[in-house]
């Protein structure tokens, strides 16, 4: 499922990213790739604030429906 | 011989604060990524040895993907720096860790400065040095720059490793049998560096690294590389075959790699203290700042009482303060001494008239730049700032423009200036440049003494009411102009939002200060030399004539000849005689300088805003419908100097620059159009 339906608080394994080549590279970077363990902090109007491997990242909504995760 | 040390590392790891430690130098810090966007260079001091420290962008990984990445990975490998320093935060080390795994594959000389250690103890975490140490395959120096921690350590062994490599006898980190990447994907790696290493010269990148980024199938490298069409068909033979067998793409298999190599370093080297899973302080602010219903309220209270504070009370007291300071006080006492000294006529009148009004105009707004400066810095410093751009972004981004397009817009009511500096923080280039044109329609505090003289004159029953509608016609002109401008020449998709949020911080004094006096002092400086040149011209073309004769009427001066040349434009506005004019010229100075102009012209000598003789001269050249077409234009056609100086700078082209102008005085013109002709059409006058 889209990381956008991930419930905030819960734990979920990031399967795949369909963004953009740069963007993924970006994400890359950030740790957010397959295989990452992921967790939503707070969400507003769609837009997210994840924990992935302890940092925090802010992502818009466009971007975290491309992302899939799996809990 | 110097030494050069690169500080390589993530966003917002401390590399600045860093740097400034090491060279004792004050470079702006914040709690924010991407705030060094260029590197830096600076001298080391307390050291013997000629040591050079290079700040360069922070960075998450090695790939080419953003201008940051570019320009650091094209100053390692092309600049050779003798040690790269890589700056690591220690209390989010697994993140960390995947540049300085990239680093690592560089075959340069790595020390890897564990930084932020006071933060991994005041968790109760523990890391284990030597177990890093031998997994990594270089020093690992534990530090802490905030609080000046390590650095010397730092330092020493950076030189130690500077001074063994140049001898020659460098262990190079090539061939590590423990590397992050498994079996398969090394004999992948190692078949490609085989099969390509006579083809890459003795000065070209390291054989390894550069087999692992063209199996990554790197654009940058490839095109460096310039290798024969069959090698690189053999190269991707290899990708193809590696891509099959692990069922996934290359870019994906070795990034997993390299984190899964980083967990087990991890793993072993950290012993973290408490359970990991639970929200730190830091998370239960950010679950309050953005939360659905609270996050917009919250922000616009936060933002009203910094607007309040700098623009409110304090703001207009250090204004009336200053503005007392140098245009009675200095402009008296310059007066009195230049007629003891028997100083000819036109250099008094130089003097007083052109220098200090001139900058003394521009003056006042100093503590007050000052003082914003300070509350943005606590904004920024303490991590709120990125929050606030996350929390506005859903809302800007229907117009076209980005969260982080926010706070400079919102500057823009205070002074164009600073508001059109703050627009740095867009990493996006075509966000930047709109924004950049779009503040200015946020009227700034020298704009609001035209509306005073003006709504005085003509509106005496309405004035709040018609001061407030000016406000809002900025805004909507802007909106418009966003979703206008979007749309058009700078069309493109807007970003992708994603930013890391830095966790809270209580902000320190020093880094306050030294941000308030950095935007403060450029500030002063610009006066000094723009504003400074701009004085002595206007006044001059006030009071001389063609033939450089000091005129007695303003109208036979080199002002009051252009004036009635230009005046024509505005007739189509309901403000087509020279006065008017010459009055939006001098505006280019300062917006203010519009009303002194018209009291100056219209034989009054300088006058206070609110003067009553004035008004009722005004009437005699406008009706309330040329007044408000006037203060509309006034509010919109090209900002001051100060700020046309600041777009210069930040758009850095000439091309955007024009353009910025040209089109904010377009807008103006056909705006004021308008309302003059539509409010006639309506039988208003």
């Amino acid at each position: 499922m889209p990381l956008t339906m991930l419930p905030p608080g819960k734990d979920a394994i990031v399967n795949a990213c369909r963004a953009k080549d740069a963007t993924r590279k970006f994400l890359e970077g950030l740790g957010i790739i397959p295989g990452a363990q992921i967790a939503v902090i707070s969400e507003m109007s769609g837009n997210l604030i994840v924990n992935v491997k302890g940092a925090r990242v802010a992502l818009s909504k466009g971007l975290a429906q491309q992302l899939l995760v799996e809990v | 011989m110097a030494f050069r040390f690169a500080l390589v590392g993530n966003p917002n790891s401390g590399k600045t604060t860093m740097f400034n430690e090491m060279t004792g130098s004050t470079q702006y810090v914040g709690n924010w990524p991407g705030v060094t966007v260029e590197k830096k260079e600076g001298k080391a001091r307390k050291t013997k040895e000629d040591i050079r420290i290079i700040d360069l962008p922070g960075i998450y990984s090695l790939s080419p993907y953003s201008l940051e990445e570019i320009i650091a990975r094209d100053y390692i490998i092309d600049e050779k720096p003798d040690v790269v320093i890589n700056i690591v935060d220690a209390s989010n080390i697994e993140r960390n860790l995947y540049l300085t795994t990239q680093l690592l594959e560089l075959g340069v000389p790595v020390v890897v400065a564990l930084n932020m250690m006071d933060t991994v103890e005041s968790k109760g975490d523990q890391i284990d040095l030597k177990l890093l140490e031998k997994a990594l395959g270089v020093p690992v120096i534990p530090t802490s720059a905030n609080k000046n921690r390590g650095i010397k350590e730092l330092l020493e062994k950076a030189l130690q490793v500077a001074q063994t490599a140049a001898a020659g006898a460098a262990a190079k980190t090539e061939g590590r049998s423990d590397g992050p990447y498994d079996k398969n994907v090394e004999a992948g790696i190692s078949s490609v560096r085989d099969c390509m290493t006579p083809f890459i010269g003795e000065k070209g990148p390291n054989p390894r690294w550069a087999a692992i980024k063209l199996l990554e199938n790197d654009e940058k490298v490839i095109e460096k590389l310039k290798l024969s069409d069959a090698l690189m068909e053999e190269v991707k033979a290899y990708r193809s075959k590696m891509e099959k067998d692990f069922d996934s793409d290359m870019e994906t298999i070795m990034a997993d790699n390299r984190y899964n190599y980083i967990s087990g370093v991890v793993g072993k080297a950290v012993r973290k203290n408490a359970a990991g899973g639970s929200l730190t302080l830091s998370d239960k602010i950010d679950i309050v700042v953005t939360n659905r219903i609270l996050a917009i309220p919250l922000f616009l209270a936060v933002m009203y009482a910094v607007f309040q504070i700098t623009f409110g009370a304090i703001g207009s007291f250090t204004i009336d303060y200053i503005d007392v300071l140098i245009n009675e006080t200095l402009a008296g006492a310059a007066s009195g001494w230049l007629e003891a000294a028997g100083a000819a006529e036109w250099l008094q009148e130089l003097v007083v008239n052109g220098i200090i009004a001139g900058l003394g105009s521009i003056m006042v707004f100093v503590p007050q730049i000052m003082i914003m400066f300070f509350f943005i810095s606590i904004l920024e410093d303490s991590g709120y700032m990125a929050r606030a751009a996350f929390v506005m972004d859903r809302l800007l981004r229907k117009l076209g423009l980005s969260g982080k397009s926010f706070i400079p817009m919102l500057m823009g009511f205070g002074c164009s200036v600073p508001a059109v500096m703050g627009t740095r923080t867009l990493e996006n280039e075509k966000d930047r440049r709109l924004t950049i044109i779009l503040t200015p329609f946020m009227s700034c505090g020298a704009r609001l003494p035209v509306y005073a003289l003006f709504t005085a004159a003509f509106f005496a029953e309405n004035q709040s009411l018609v001061i407030f509608s000016i406000y809002i016609l900025g805004i909507v002109v802007a909106i418009l102009s966003g979703i206008i401008l979007k749309n058009t020449i700078l069309k493109g998709e807007a970003a992708p939002f994603v930013m890391e949020l830095p966790p809270y911080r209580i902000p320190t004094a020093k880094g306050l200060l030294i941000h308030m006096w950095d935007r403060g002092k450029g500030f002063i400086k610009k006066a000094g030399t723009v504003i400074f040149a701009a004085s002595v011209i206007i006044w001059f073309c006030q009071s001389f004539s063609f033939s450089l004769q000091m005129v007695e009427e303003a109208s036979e001066s080199i002002f009051g000849i252009i004036g009635g040349a230009i005046a024509p434009i505005f007739a189509p506005l309901g403000f087509g005689d020279w006065k008017s004019a010459v009055a939006l010229l001098t505006g280019l100075v300062a917006k203010e300088a519009v009303v002194a102009t018209m009291g100056i012209l219209h034989g009054l000598g300088a006058v206070a805003e609110d003067s009553v003789e004035l008004a009722v001269s005004l009437q005699n050249y406008f009706t309330p419908l040329s007044a408000y077409a006037f203060m509309a234009f006034t509010l919109l056609y090209v900002p001051c100097i100060a700020a046309f100086a600041a777009i210069k700078r930040e758009m850095n082209s000439w091309k955007w620059t024009l353009f910025a102008v040209a089109y904010q005085t377009g807008t103006a013109w056909i705006v004021a159009f308008i309302i003059y002709q539509v409010g006639r059409l309506l039988g208003l006058n």
